[in-house]
């Protein structure tokens, strides 16, 4: 048949609800702790994710939190499960299963993901600790010649070769082809980049039988580069969705925006912007953050038990922001925290 | 940029969405000289210019049926045909708001090596031809690509070169003002069940919007008419809600939304059971972001041409005869047809093995 049906067909994608990518590496949340002068040791990494999944109401905002395999396996200070944690609180835990990205011999920086050797293995032991998605990033990028036909086509059929082995194993995968904002590129640029990705990408799922009604699409929204002059939120949302209607078949039923270097008030509005935007949207569209949810969170806690308080508010704040931006009522009078302007562009950027 | 954007793109749009307009559908009448031949001779009548002009007077200028009509399809001499009274057939549709189309390929040639598949030729001079009926009115047009089902069919060559074709053929369009039909027909010959073709129908639709993406081919300006997703010919029949399902199924896995219409090809369907099962997918409560409808050729007109039987005085009849089709697509596109226009003729199967036109 096209595509692999099995017993694991979930639904993901519930209007008011996203994602909260909290998947760092430890290598990645080392960086990140280290701007706030926190020492990079498994009880600070543990403590950061309490902090965070602990919140209280921040769980209602929430229908998925992306887990390090490290975490996958840690507890609160009182013993309790994260897993049992997020499951309480309606919030369906996943797991990256990447392992990282690796440059293709004779393009210009350009790179593939690597992590399918034991794959499905993982993935069935990840399923049986309470994960039921995962997240797999593959990264483009543009320049002079770039995307290659190379990197868009190994990236395209990494996916979903990771893909179809999530399905086996009872995964809902996340797909995230990003194509980095680095450059002086303009919108128009970012939204042809976007649409031939991808229509690669879709076009290798159903190579690989993948069902697209159990996967979720991670993109970059469409915008200008980062050397390039700003445009407002409309624009954005505008290219963006125009996009999307091009490449998305209607099966899928949720996509899910990863932030990039956008500051977190940034990328809240971009997502209203979308979801008040009156055009075809057959998909729900929502938020899968990992920065621009826990930048000022990050600053305001500063590794302080005595701050886990005013962290925990900042953090509220952002997740209630992106909620109601996913129902496209977000009036942009969040309380700021400091740094929620931010950009968060760091270039060429590995995690 | 990713999509093609001439000085066209906006009345493509435009068109493209007004042929899309729930209530209406697609008049195929776009029958070659040799195709309209053999219609012809099923019902005594001769081959003749003056017949096939008369044939066509006989359905564009029904003013009772036009407004369930967005578009007709015509063959290269109709474009230029006249009524009885010297009227340009082209003018006749125009004034009643429906859009003339044309058929711009030409027909099939087998691909060696393969077992009897075929891919579309036409391209020669295609943009020149395509500016030529622009001029005479025409502002969209079909181009016809064939796949079969069988134990190696389609081949990956077959899908990659019908898909090519097509979206070759749809850039060439667009860049000459006329909105580009992509018809893939995956013919019902044989013996495999309703799962096997809708399995091919993804395959096959995966690969189409892959080449068109390839082409720049800008889809809010492009129309779709698929097969039906059924069971090949030769095994059980299945209910229309059960075509429905598979079929709305297999286009939301693979139709962007950006395309505005699909306009379904009837292949060998009667009449009723074409109006049947596309009501049955405009009654299914799932999301649908494209409107779902007809572009029916022998499902139109099969009744009405045995009731015309060539002789004048059946005119008036066989118009009749039309419009009842016409009306019950009409409502089929908007799940409101409560079945039974005109039993007998409209139940009579117009499946012929290995169909070439």
């Amino acid at each position: 048949m096209s595509c692999f049906t099995n017993k694991y067909a979930g639904n993901p994608g519930t209007p008011g609800k996203g994602i909260l990518a909290a998947d760092e590496s430890t290598g990645t949340i080392g960086k990140r702790l280290s701007s706030i002068n926190v020492e990079n040791i498994e009880e600070n990494r543990r403590s950061l994710r309490e902090l965070l999944f602990c919140t209280p109401g921040a769980l209602e905002c929430l229908s998925g939190v992306i887990l390090f395999e490290e975490t996958l396996y840690q507890k609160t200070a009182s013993g309790k499960p994260f897993v049992d944690v997020l499951k309480e609180g309606g919030v369906l835990p996943g797991i990256k299963v990447d392992k990282g990205t690796v440059e293709l011999r004779g393009t210009n920086g350009e790179t593939t993901t690597q992590g399918l050797d034991g794959l499905g293995q993982r993935c069935a032991k990840y399923y049986e600790a309470g994960a039921r998605f995962a997240k797999w990033r593959a990264v483009l990028k543009i320049g002079l010649t770039e995307p290659s036909e190379l990197a868009i086509h190994e990236n395209a059929y990494g996916l979903a070769r990771y893909a179809a082995i999530c399905q086996e194993n009872g995964l809902v995968p996340i797909v995230e082809p990003e194509i980095l904002v680095d450059g002086s590129h303009d919108i128009e640029k970012c939204a042809a980049v976007t649409e031939r990705v991808l229509a690669a990408c879709y076009k290798a799922l159903n190579d690989h039988h993948v069902m697209l009604e159990g996967t979720l699409l991670k993109p970059n929204m469409v915008t200008p580069g980062s050397d390039a002059p700003k445009v407002a939120p409309e624009v954005i949302a505008e290219l963006t969705v125009r996009a999307l209607q091009r490449t998305v078949p209607a099966a899928v039923p949720a996509i899910v925006f990863l932030s990039g270097g956008q500051s977190e008030e940034q990328a809240t509005l971009n997502l209203n912007a979308m979801n008040k935007l009156k055009t075809k949207k057959p998909w729900s569209l929502s938020f899968s953050f990992g920065r621009a949810l826990q930048q000022s969170t990050l600053k305001a806690w500063a590794g302080k038990t005595g701050n886990v308080g005013k962290a925990r508010a900042a953090f509220l704040c952002r997740c209630k922001a992106n909620s109601e931006a996913t129902l496209g009522t977000y009036q942009g009078n969040a309380t700021l925290g400091e740094g929620a302007s931010e950009s968060l562009h760091v270039k060429d950027y590995k995690y | 940029m990713s999509a093609f954007v001439g000085k066209y793109a906006d009345e493509l749009i435009k068109t493209a969405r007004y042929i899309a307009t729930p209530g209406k559908g697609i008049l195929a009448a776009d029958e070659s000289t040799g195709t309209i031949g053999k219609r012809f001779s099923s019902i005594n009548v001769e081959n003749i210019e003056s017949n096939r002009q008369a044939l066509r007077e006989l359905l564009f200028t029904y003013g009772k049926a036009l407004p369930y009509l967005s578009g007709v399809i015509l063959f290269e001499e109709t474009l230029y045909q006249k009524t009885s009274d010297g009227k340009p057939f082209v003018e006749v549709l125009q004034e009643n708001n429906v859009i003339p189309g044309i058929k711009v390929d030409k027909g099939v040639v087998e691909l060696a090596g393969t077992d009897g598949e075929t891919t579309t030729q036409g391209f020669d001079s295609l943009g020149a031809r395509c500016q030529q009926y622009y001029k005479a009115g025409a502002r969209f047009a079909k181009w016809r690509a064939v796949l079969k089902i069988g134990p190696a069919e389609p081949s990956e060559l077959s899908i990659q070169q019908n898909a090519q074709g097509l979206a070759r053929y749809a850039i060439i369009c667009q860049e000459n003002g006329l909105v580009p039909i992509v018809e893939p027909e995956i013919l019902t010959d044989g013996a495999h069940d309703i799962q096997k073709c809708a399995a091919v129908t993804e395959t096959v639709l995966a690969a189409v919007y892959k080449a068109l993406n390839d082409h720049h081919v800008l889809l809010e300006g492009t129309l779709l008419k698929p097969n039906m997703v059924t069971p090949g010919s030769d095994s059980p029949k299945v209910t229309p809600e059960v075509i429905a399902e598979f079929t709305v199924t297999a286009l939301r896995r693979t139709v962007p939304p950006a395309v505005p219409g699909i306009v379904f090809l009837s292949g060998g369907q009667s009449e009723e059971d074409a109006t049947l099962n596309l009501n049955a997918m405009n009654k299914l409560e799932v999301l649908k972001p494209w409107t779902l409808s007809f572009s029916f050729g022998r499902a139109l007109q099969k009744s009405t041409l045995k009731t015309w039987a060539g002789k004048k005085e059946n005119v008036g009849k066989a118009q009749e005869v039309f419009l009842v089709r016409c009306r019950a697509n009409s409502d089929a596109t908007l799940g409101k047809y409560a079945g039974g226009g005109t039993g007998g003729l409209a139940s009579e199967s117009l499946f012929e093995k290995g169909y070439k036109y």
